[in-house]
C-alpha cells in the first residue's frame, strides 16, 4: 500500500491539490490586504477561483508570429516545475514525506526555472512588448537569484546540510534564523518580491509601460496557467522563507510531547501563519512603493541586495569561526 | 546607431484615450518620438456655428470632462466681452470658486494617473478617494459632479447660499490636510523621487520656444499664468501665489501641481469668506454685433484659448478652441528624448493629456501639395492608401 | 522618515472601514441640487413646448396628447394638445427646461441609475 500513500502525498496533501487551493487562498489574501490598505473593499473570497475559471473559458489565441511549440508549452512546464518544488518543502513536520538530503538545492533550482521559461515564452511571442518584458525578466533573474541563493546559503553554512529537515531541526532547538540572520531575511523577502514581479520590481510586466510584458500575447487557458504559476511561486517562495528563516513547522514551545496528531496539526498551523505573515509583508511592500526602472533595479540589486547578502555570508563565516554557532 | 520602432497606442493601458506614439528606441533608450493625436475628431467647432449662444455653452462644456467649467467660463467670457456686459461681482466670485474646485479635482486626478503610470497604485486610490470629496462639493454647489452647468451669459445660474458655503468650508479643512499629506509624500517618498527627478527634461529655453503652457511651463521655471498675466473673473481681487519650479523635469511639474492644490484651496476659502452680495447675473442684450474676440483662461492644464467671431445674425461665424494639451504636445516630444521606455507613461502623463480635447483635422498632403478638407469617400481612399503604404493589406 | 508617511496611512486604512461601497446594494447619497432623471408633472404641464425649444441636446420632443387632458393655466381651463417626451439617452441633465417651464412642471429628480435592455428610454408626462 506504500504507493497509495505516496500518490496521496503527491496529488492531494501536501501535494498538488493543496498547493493549488492554498495558492488561490494566498492570492485572495494578498489582494484583499492590498485593497484594504488602499481603502477599498477588495475581492470576495472565491474571486481568484472565479477569475481562473473565467480565463479557462476564454478564447485562446496563438499569434501568427509566435513559435508555436515554445509558446504553448511554457506555461505548462513552469507550472509543473513549481508544483514539483512544493512537494519537497516540509509543511507539517520537520521534513517533507518525499524529502532527501539535498532537497533544498532541487527546490531552489526548480524555483528558478519558471523565470527562464517566462523569458523564453515572452521572447517567442513575436511581440515587441513581450520581447522587452522578456529581456527585463532575464536581467532581473541575474540580479535577484544571485542574492537569493547567497542568503539561503548562510543558514546552510551553520547547519552544514542541504536538507530542509536538518534546517528545521536546527531551528527547533535554536533561535529562528530571522533572528540570527536578520539581513538575510530582509534580502530574501526583497528577492521574493522581485521574483514574483510585484511593485516595486514589476518592470517585466509593468502594464502601464509595456502592456504586461511576456504575458502580452497570452490569453485564455495559457494565461490562466500563468496566473496559477504566479500563485504557486507565492506559495513556494513564502514556504521556502518560512522554513529557512522562520523555523518552518516549529513553534516557540516544544510540541513533541503532545503526540503526533497534535504535533503535526500545530506544525501545519505554524506553517500557515508564517507563510501568510510573509505574504503580509510582501503586500505592504507592494502598496508602499512606486515601480523603479530596470536600470535602477539592477543598480539597487547589485549595490544593496548583493552586497548585503555577501555581508551576511561573511558575518556567518566569521561568527562560525569564532565559535558562536 | 541602430534602433527599432515601438508603437504605443492608440490602444495601450497607459493611455486613457486614443493617441498613437511611434517611439524609436535603442534598447531601453528613446531616440525620438512621432505623434499621432487625431483619433477623436468630434467636429465641435463646426457644431458651434449652428447653435445659439446659450446652447453653445452646453456644447463647449462637453469638449472636456475634467475642465468643463473652464470651457464654459471661457466661452461666456468671450461672448460677454462682445456684448459689453459688466458681470456682477458675486457671479465672478462663484465662477472662481467653481474654477478652483475644478483645479483641485483635476490635479488630484492627475496625481493619481501619474502614480498609476509609475506603478504606485496606492497613491492612485488615495487621490481618487479624496477627489470624491471635491466632486461631492461641486455637486452640492451645482448639482452635477462633472458637468456643472453653472455658467450662463452674464453670470451664473445657481447661488452659493450660506448653508452650502458653510458645508464647503468644513470639507475644505479635510482637503487641506490631504493636500499637506500629498506635498509631504511627493517631497519625501524615495521611489517617487527616483522615477521623477531628472526624467522628462524640458529646459526653460525649450519650454518658451515650444510654447508650453500651464503647469508644464511653470515646472520649467516659466512664469506664465493667465490668472496673473491677464486677470479675469475675480482673480484680480483674490490673493494667490504663482507656483513655479526650476527643476525642469517631471518632478517640477509634480511640485507645481501639489502646491497649486494648496493655493487653490486657499483661494476657495478666501472667495467663500468674502463672497460679495448682489445679483447672480446681468441681463443680456437681445442682439449682438458682428465682432471677434480672443478669450484666454487658465484651465487646470494650462492656457485655454478661444477665438470667436460672431455675425449679425446672433450666431457664431467661426470659433476656434485651442486646448492646453494641444499646446503641450511638442514639449512631450522634446522631453522624451534620451529617456527610458519606462518613462513613456510618466512623461506623457506629466502634461495631463486630454486627447479628445486635442483632435484637429487639417489635411496637408506633402506629396500632392494640397491643403484643405476631405470628403468621406476621399478619406476612405486615403486611409486605405496609408495602411497599404505601411504594409497592412486590405483583403475582402 | 520618508517611508513612514505612506506606511502610516496604509495601516490606518487597514484598520478602518473601506471608502468604497457595494454599489448595487448600497447607494451613495446625492446632493439636494443633484440633477438626475427628468420628471414631468402631468397636472401642471400645459404643453407649451418651451422646454423643447430651449433644450440644447434636442432631447425633448413634443408629441400629441392623445387624451387631451384638461389643464389649468392662469385661471383658464384648456385641453392640452401636446406633451413633451424626453429621450433619456440624449438628455444632458442641464436643467434649462426646468428653468424655462412657465408652470414649474419639470423637475430633475435625484434618480441616477437607469439600466435598460432597450435602445430607447423615454420619459413623458405621468
Amino acid at each position: 500500500m506504500n504507493w497509495l500513500i505516496e500518490a496521496f502525498y503527491i496529488f492531494f496533501f501536501p501535494g498538488f491539490l493543496f498547493a493549488i487551493a492554498y495558492g488561490f487562498f494566498m492570492e485572495w489574501f494578498d489582494r484583499k490586504l492590498y485593497a484594504k490598505m488602499q481603502d477599498r473593499l477588495g475581492p470576495p473570497f472565491l474571486q481568484p477561483l472565479a477569475d481562473f475559471i473565467k480565463l479557462l473559458s476564454k478564447e485562446d489565441i496563438v499569434p501568427k508570429a509566435a513559435s508555436k511549440a515554445l509558446f504553448n508549452y511554457v506555461p505548462v512546464l513552469s507550472l509543473a516545475f513549481l508544483l514539483t518544488a512544493f512537494l519537497y518543502i516540509p509543511i507539517f513536520s520537520n521534513s517533507s514525506p518525499l524529502g532527501f538530503n539535498g532537497d533544498m538545492i532541487l527546490v531552489l533550482y526548480l524555483k528558478t526555472l519558471p523565470s527562464i521559461l517566462l523569458f523564453v515564452g515572452g521572447w517567442h511571442s513575436g511581440n515587441a512588448f513581450s520581447s522587452i518584458g522578456a529581456y527585463r525578466e532575464l536581467s532581473m533573474v541575474f540580479v535577484y537569484e544571485v542574492a537569493f541563493f547567497a542568503v539561503i546559503l548562510s543558514p546552510v553554512l551553520i547547519t552544514g546540510s542541504w536538507a530542509f529537515s536538518d534546517l528545521a531541526a536546527y531551528q527547533q532547538s535554536n533561535p529562528w534564523f530571522f533572528i540570527l540572520q536578520p539581513i538575510g531575511f530582509v534580502v530574501a523577502l526583497m528577492c521574493l518580491q522581485a521574483k514574483l514581479g510585484r511593485v516595486p520590481f514589476d518592470m517585466p510586466e509593468a502594464e502601464a509601460e509595456i502592456v504586461g510584458g511576456p504575458f502580452t500575447e497570452y490569453s485564455g487557458k495559457k494565461l490562466a496557467l500563468f496566473r496559477l504559476c504566479t500563485n504557486m511561486t507565492m506559495v513556494v517562495g513564502s514556504a521556502l522563507i518560512a522554513v529557512v528563516f522562520l523555523g518552518g513547522p516549529s513553534l516557540l514551545f516544544d510540541t513533541s510531547s503532545l503526540g503526533w496528531p497534535a504535533m503535526h496539526l500545530l506544525g501545519f498551523a505554524a506553517f500557515l501563519i508564517k507563510t501568510l505573515f510573509v505574504i503580509f509583508i510582501l503586500s505592504v511592500v507592494r502598496s508602499a512603493f512606486a515601480r523603479i526602472r530596470i536600470d535602477q533595479m539592477v543598480f539597487f540589486g547589485w549595490k544593496w541586495l548583493g552586497l548585503l547578502a555577501l555581508l551576511q555570508i561573511a558575518a556567518t563565516i566569521i561568527l562560525k569561526m569564532v565559535g558562536v554557532f | 546607431m541602430h534602433g527599432s520602432e515601438l508603437i504605443v497606442g492608440p490602444q495601450h493601458p497607459a493611455l486613457k484615450e486614443p493617441a498613437s506614439f511611434r517611439v524609436h528606441v535603442d534598447g531601453e533608450k528613446i531616440l525620438s518620438l512621432d505623434l499621432d493625436i487625431s483619433y477623436n475628431h468630434r467636429g465641435i467647432e463646426k457644431g458651434m456655428e449652428q447653435r445659439t449662444f446659450e446652447k453653445n455653452i452646453y456644447l463647449v462644456e462637453r469638449i472636456c470632462g475634467i475642465c468643463s467649467h473652464s470651457h464654459t467660463t471661457n466661452f461666456c467670457k468671450g461672448i460677454e466681452e462682445i456684448m459689453n456686459l459688466t458681470i456682477p461681482r458675486r457671479a465672478q466670485y462663484i465662477r472662481v470658486i467653481m474654477a478652483e474646485l475644478e483645479r483641485i479635482h483635476s490635479h488630484l486626478l492627475w496625481l493619481g494617473v501619474e502614480g498609476h503610470g509609475m506603478g504606485f497604485d496606492t497613491l492612485f486610490m488615495y487621490t481618487w478617494r479624496d477627489r470624491e470629496t471635491v466632486l461631492d462639493l461641486m455637486e452640492t454647489i451645482s448639482g452635477g459632479r462633472i458637468s456643472h452647468a453653472m455658467n450662463r451669459l452674464g453670470g451664473v445660474r445657481r447661488d452659493v447660499d450660506d448653508a452650502t458655503a458653510k458645508k464647503v468650508l468644513q470639507e475644505l479643512k479635510f482637503l487641506e490636510g490631504r493636500a499637506d499629506y500629498y506635498i509631504n509624500l511627493v517631497k519625501t517618498e524615495k521611489t517617487l523621487a527616483k522615477r521623477m527627478k531628472g526624467v522628462g527634461i524640458l529646459s526653460k529655453k525649450m519650454a518658451l520656444e515650444l510654447a508650453a503652457v500651464g503647469p508644464t511651463a511653470r515646472g520649467s521655471g516659466v512664469k506664465r499664468d493667465i490668472r496673473k498675466d491677464d486677470p479675469y473673473a475675480a482673480y484680480g481681487e483674490i490673493p494667490f501665489k504663482m507656483i513655479t519650479s526650476d527643476s525642469c523635469d517631471v518632478y517640477g511639474r509634480n511640485y507645481v501641481r501639489v502646491y497649486e492644490l494648496k493655493e487653490s484651496l486657499d483661494m476657495v476659502r478666501y472667495a467663500l469668506e468674502n463672497l460679495p452680495k448682489g445679483d447672480l447675473y446681468a441681463p443680456i442684450p437681445d442682439t449682438v454685433k458682428a465682432a471677434e474676440v480672443v478669450s484666454r483662461y487658465e484651465a487646470p492644464r494650462g492656457e485655454l484659448f478661444y477665438y470667436i467671431r460672431t455675425n449679425a445674425n446672433n450666431m457664431i461665424e467661426r470659433a476656434h478652441v485651442r486646448t492646453p494639451t494641444f499646446a503641450n504636445w511638442l514639449s512631450v516630444v522634446e522631453a522624451m528624448k534620451g529617456m527610458h521606455i519606462a518613462d513613456i507613461p510618466i512623461i506623457i502623463a506629466a502634461i495631463d493629456p486630454c486627447m479628445s480635447c486635442t483632435s484637429r483635422t487639417t489635411i496637408v498632403d506633402a506629396n500632392d501639395r494640397k491643403l484643405g478638407a476631405l470628403s468621406w469617400e476621399e478619406l476612405e481612399a486615403y486611409s486605405i492608401k496609408w495602411y497599404k503604404g505601411r504594409g497592412i493589406g486590405w483583403e475582402k | 522618515m520618508a517611508l513612514g508617511v505612506i506606511v502610516k496611512e496604509l495601516f490606518e486604512s487597514l484598520a478602518k472601514k473601506p471608502a468604497t461601497i457595494k454599489y448595487p446594494f448600497e447607494k451613495v447619497p446625492v446632493a439636494e441640487r443633484f440633477r438626475g432623471r427628468i420628471h414631468f408633472d402631468s397636472k401642471k404641464c400645459i404643453g407649451c413646448s418651451k422646454c423643447s425649444i430651449v433644450c440644447p441636446a434636442k432631447a425633448i420632443e413634443m408629441v400629441p396628447d392623445e387624451k387631451h387632458t384638461e389643464v389649468d393655466f392662469a385661471g383658464r381651463k384648456m385641453a392640452r394638445q401636446r406633451i413633451p417626451r424626453c429621450d433619456l439617452l440624449v438628455c444632458i441633465r442641464c436643467e434649462l427646461c426646468a428653468e424655462a417651464c412657465p408652470t414649474k412642471a419639470i423637475e430633475l429628480t435625484n434618480k441616477f441609475s437607469g439600466c435598460s435592455g432597450k435602445r430607447e428610454m423615454f420619459v413623458t408626462v405621468e
